[in-house]
């Protein structure tokens, strides 16, 4: 122990007569481990940490699977009660839907999202409320008394925080609630909900409905019961559905996953992503200072050898060597954990779309224990090498030597070191090119609408209209007819979704009356939508006709389709006059009037990797009145102005209000706003890997140069030979170029080779990425290799101003 | 090599002085020389006398502070650094003490070196060169050894290959035999006095006494100035006193 007390003494002691050295290796440390805890600290939060939840390895989601699309939908309420009443692997099973709507009192009226959930949904998730309780079975059903539960938010603000709130009524969607319960605060259920209502009072045709699958369904295993029995019990309730419900459940299993790698499974590969981008940082500035490290260790070798020659066992100068190291580490480390209490946070406030279990991203002891791992772990292994050289010294030889030509074998690793360090970069930079590529492809495919001059907002339609199916459409008409009034507005429409935001409406069709199961059916993305969408989005009318006012209840059921609906359904044919079967618009055919573009509505960059390619236009005219209500609580408006649509909003605010003032608007956003946004990943992706990657050129460079300066600093007897032998200047520095270049060009192979394999899995990680490395390399490498020769130029520079007489004195 | 007796070098009031920190070192203090083609010249003197500054300003390694120095009837005392590196690498052949043979180069690479310097020489032409060079110091059957290969005596006699490579007016020797043993030592100073022989024009710095002998003329240096034989023996008692 005295004796690691006096190496570390030694190696702060060392440090200090080299501040120089020793702040560049603790900053380039700094970095390296700064970036790489941070992403760990997300890593570890998000991916790593069991949920929040009690026992939360025991909860699961519970999806269905189609055979021809895959796990990709939720659950109808009928299969949820099913499975409510069937499973017994369950402890705990519950739904839950998306809701929202207008508080109005007490307060002023505020659009609010919510939740509606099944009674156990508390209880599953094992969440202890605030104040009040959870739902009882008998609330959870048609025709009981109207509960709910809301956030801590609500609470403070509508009752400031009054501890007898639970009791109270609250004014939601035009309806008296009573308040049961609050939930605690920062509850998320995918995203903040200010407003949670039981599920089973829901009056919609689509509870009764098998094939609406809207919900989303979470269980808690029984102890001991594992997942593969779960999901057995769970195949066997689907044969036994599909077989009582062919139509609907034929071909769709129900499947489960733990609930915590559902939760995350949209960031992940990103975060894995970004991880392995940031090691890689720190491995360059591992290698960089090991380096550094190495240069000081050779210029070391003889007190190594006195040390040795007075009898030092090689074992102790190893471990003044990594005491060295490591102290440079941990100092590089602590600074680097410095930089990650303070950046964690601002990283995740820039993440796209909300990072998942912020809630649960912090440092703590597994942070801790990374950033220590990594800090001993990064000294040990900028350490070791040099270390190692430095005791393999022969001992005779270098006390005898009085050159400072230091040997091909000790550039040899200086070299490769520097290798490293462009090869790393390399992969960096093409993982950077690749994801700019990408960026730029997918910026300027064509969204299928001309996204200029067009606002869209969701609409919270006056409370006091939503039970009556006449006053709604009323609503929606004069809606409509407001808006038109302002000068900037040149059309308006509503529609029930928007291309490129949150939200859809799938369904399945048939060419013939004889409609598949739904498994085998092909799908659709439906929009209905008023007269006025065609010109608002300018969606290119390519056959027959959109709708107009006629096309209304009572009349021929109407669609519009997309061109590429119209190539699956009808081939060469032409679609207008066809027949399509829509189990979801009612048992009889509707007719197609007209053929329009394809629109990107999953995003720029998601609409490719959609299985639901084909879209469907319907009026909004044509909903029945069983379901204006729901139509009405996602209606959304969309205008074209012939000014900037931002500049109206106000206007436009003002004017929606409705006849008694409390309808609003909410989510206001121009199309180009959500056209950018559906590249929000790649952008964040393309910025933080241009981020990382000009790091880990600027610590190759910084490498490049020191190691070069520190080898001509060596060689500076053999500089003033060649000058004494006629060399001039150009010539010092053509030689110092074309070495370099050998040591740049091998590390550049090695990281083109690295790169390859690296592209595959960044493709793997990120669907969007498909485009050919070759056009990137083309690009990086000259980059990289004029980059990396202007670093090794000014260490040729100094080594050509080399006065040859003070170089030939060193002999 | 040719033109006996024609200056080759002609230097007067030549002066260096070095400043360090506020002090001012007179290395040199008006030396005239001259050293006509094909002479063989030894500068000695006492450590610090300038011997070595005084071969490094006619190698145009380094610069005078005063004085004229001609070079083959050019004065060459006020050229650029590029200037001065091309005729060093024409005119001059240095042959250093510590044989400065570049570590990482074989011999057939080292003797090649200043020939690599010159642009318009053709590849034949420089392999011929190099080949006559060793052969003519007895080293061409060790072209591919390293210098770490080589005896110390060997390593000087490739040094002297390089130096004769480019065919220079001059051959500056700086102490050649400081770093060898008796016999060797004495190879070399052999090998000098041929080359002498055969027209060569040397230059030569040597506090040896021992190999003074093997030059036509002894050049004294004392505190930075020429001194006859008898006033340097008089200068060093004084010293000595």
């Amino acid at each position: 122990m005295n004796g690691l007390l006096q190496d570390l003494r030694i190696a702060i002691r060392g440090l200090r007569q080299k501040p120089g050295f020793a702040l560049l290796a603790i900053l380039i440390l700094a970095l390296g481990s700064g970036a790489a805890t941070i992403m760990f600290t997300v890593v570890s939060g998000v991916v790593l940490k069991p949920l929040a939840y009690p026992d939360s390895d025991r909860l699961v989601a519970v999806h269905v699977q189609a055979d021809k699309f895959g796990d990709v939908w939720g659950f109808s309420y009928p299969d949820f009660l099913d499975c409510l009443r069937d499973c017994r692997s369950f402890e705990g099973i519950t739904a839950w839907g998306y809701s929202g709507g207008t508080v109005s009192a007490p307060g002023e009226p505020e659009y609010v999202t919510g939740r509606r959930v099944s009674s156990e949904l508390f209880s599953v998730l094992r969440i202890q409320l605030v104040r009040g309780r959870s739902f009882e079975a008998e609330e959870d059903q048609f025709g009981a008394a109207p509960v709910v539960i809301i956030s801590t938010r609500l609470w403070q603000q509508r009752y400031g925080s009054d501890p007898h709130a639970v009791g109270m009524s609250l004014n939601y969607d035009g309806k008296a609630y009573t308040i049961v319960g609050i939930a605690p605060p920062g509850f998320q259920l995918d995203g903040v909900a200010d407003v949670f209502t039981p599920l089973g009072q829901t009056n919609e045709p689509r509870m009764r409905w098998r094939a609406a699958r809207f919900l989303h369904v979470v269980g808690r295993l029984h102890r001991g019961v594992t997942l593969a029995q779960a999901q057995s019990e769970l195949a066997v309730l689907s044969q036994r559905l599909a077989k009582a419900y062919p139509a609907d459940n034929g071909g769709i299993t129900q499947v489960l996953h733990p609930l915590q790698a559902e939760l995350v499974q949209g960031v992940k590969p990103t975060l894995l992503l970004l991880l392995g981008a940031v090691i890689v940082v720190l491995l360059i500035g591992c290698v960089n200072v090991a380096s550094l490290f190495l240069t000081r260790v050779v210029s070391r070798q003889h007190e190594f050898a006195l040390r040795l020659a007075l009898g030092a066992p090689r074992v102790r100068l190893l471990r003044q060597c990594l005491t060295e190291s490591g102290a440079l580490g941990i100092c590089g480390g602590l600074l680097g954990l410095l930089l990650a209490l303070v950046g964690t946070h601002p990283f995740i406030r820039f993440w796209p779309d909300g990072m998942p279990r912020v809630e649960d991203i912090h440092v703590d002891w597994r942070v801790l224990l990374f950033a220590l791992s990594a800090s001993i772990l990064t000294g040990l292994i900028f350490g070791l090498i040099p270390a190692l050289r430095a005791n393999n010294s022969a001992i005779e030889e270098t006390l005898r030597s009085r050159s400072r030509t230091i040997a091909g074998s000790a550039r040899r690793p200086l070299s490769a070191f520097v290798m490293c360090q462009i090869a790393l970069a390399l992969v960096l930079l093409s993982a950077a090119g690749v994801l700019g590529r990408t960026l730029l492809r997918l910026s300027s495919l064509n969204p299928g609408i001309d996204i200029r001059n067009v606002l869209t907002a969701r609409v919270g339609v006056s409370p006091g209209v939503l039970s009556d199916p006449t006053k709604s459409r009323a609503d929606w008409k004069n809606l409509l007819e407001d808006v038109r009034r302002l000068p900037p507005v040149k059309s308006a429409a509503l529609t029930d979704i928007v291309p490129m935001r949150e939200g859809e409406n799938t369904l399945w069709y048939s060419t013939t009356a004889t409609i598949p199961p739904l498994s085998q059916a092909p799908w659709a993305l439906a929009s209905a939508v008023t007269p006025d969408y065609l010109n608002v989005m300018r969606l290119p009318l390519l056959r027959g006709r959109f709708f107009g006012d006629n096309d209304t209840l009572g009349n021929t059921q109407v669609v519009v389709i997309d061109e590429k609906l119209a190539h699956h359904a009808f081939g060469a044919e032409d679609p207008v006059g066809k027949l399509l079967w829509i189990p979801a618009m009612g048992n009889n055919p509707v007719e197609v009037v007209g053929v329009v573009g394809h629109v990107r509505h999953w995003g720029l960059a998601g609409d490719d990797l959609s299985r639901i390619q084909d879209q469907v236009y319907y009026p909004l005219a044509e909903v029945p009145d069983r379901l204006v209500r729901l139509f009405s609580s996602i209606i959304s408006l969309v205008i074209r102005t012939d000014v900037p649509p931002l500049n109206t909003i106000q206007a436009l605010q003002q004017q929606a209000r409705g006849a008694v003032g409390d309808q609003s608007l909410y989510e206001i956003n121009t199309m180009e706003q959500l056209a950018s946004g559906s590249l929000a990943q790649q952008r964040f992706l393309f910025l933080l890997f241009s981020i990382f990657s000009a790091l880990a050129l600027l610590l190759a460079c910084v490498g490049i140069y020191s190691v070069l300066a520190y080898l001509m600093s060596q060689r500076v007897p053999e500089i003033g030979i060649r000058l004494a032998m006629g060399a001039n200047s150009s010539d010092i520095v053509r030689l110092v170029l074309r070495e370099s270049l050998v040591i740049i060009l091998a590390g550049t192979a090695i990281g083109l080779a690295t790169s390859l394999g690296t592209g595959r899995v960044l493709r793997h990680l990120v669907p969007t990425v498909q485009t050919s490395q070759a056009s990137i390399f083309a690009v990086i490498l000259p980059t990289m290799i004029a980059v990396a020769l202007f670093a090794s130029y000014i260490p040729a520079r100094r080594a050509a101003r080399v006065d040859p007489m003070v170089a030939l004195r060193y002999e | 090599m040719t033109d006996a007796g024609q200056p080759l070098i002609q230097i007067e009031e030549l002066t260096k002085v070095f400043y360090t920190d506020e002090v001012e070192t007179h290395a040199l203090s008006g030396v005239h020389l001259g050293i006509g083609k094909g002479e063989y010249v030894a500068i000695s003197g006492p450590s610090g006398c300038g011997k070595s500054t005084l071969l490094s300003i006619i190698g145009l390694l380094d610069t005078p502070t005063g004085g004229k120095f001609q070079l083959n009837g050019e004065p060459v005392e006020n050229l650029d650094f590029g200037a001065r590196s091309r005729i060093r690498n024409r005119e001059i052949g240095f042959i250093f003490q510590s044989f400065n043979l570049i570590g990482d180069l074989t011999v057939y690479e080292n003797v090649e070196l200043p020939l690599t310097y010159r642009q318009k020489m053709p590849s034949p032409e420089r392999k011929k060169r190099v080949m006559e060079s060793l052969e003519r110091v007895g080293m061409a059957h060790r072209v591919r050894h390293y210098p770490s290969q080589l005896s110390g005596g060997q390593q000087q006699r490739v040094a002297v290959a390089r130096a004769l490579g480019g065919h220079p007016s001059i051959l500056l020797a700086d102490e050649p035999t400081g770093n060898l043993d008796s016999r060797n030592g004495e190879a070399v100073m052999e090998l000098l006095q041929d080359l002498h022989r055969e027209g060569a024009t040397i230059c030569m710095v040597t506090h040896d006494p021992r190999f003074v002998k093997h030059a036509q003329r002894e050049i004294h240096l004392f505190d930075g100035k020429v001194v006859a034989e008898e006033e340097l023996h008089k200068l060093m008692q004084d010293v000595h006193a």
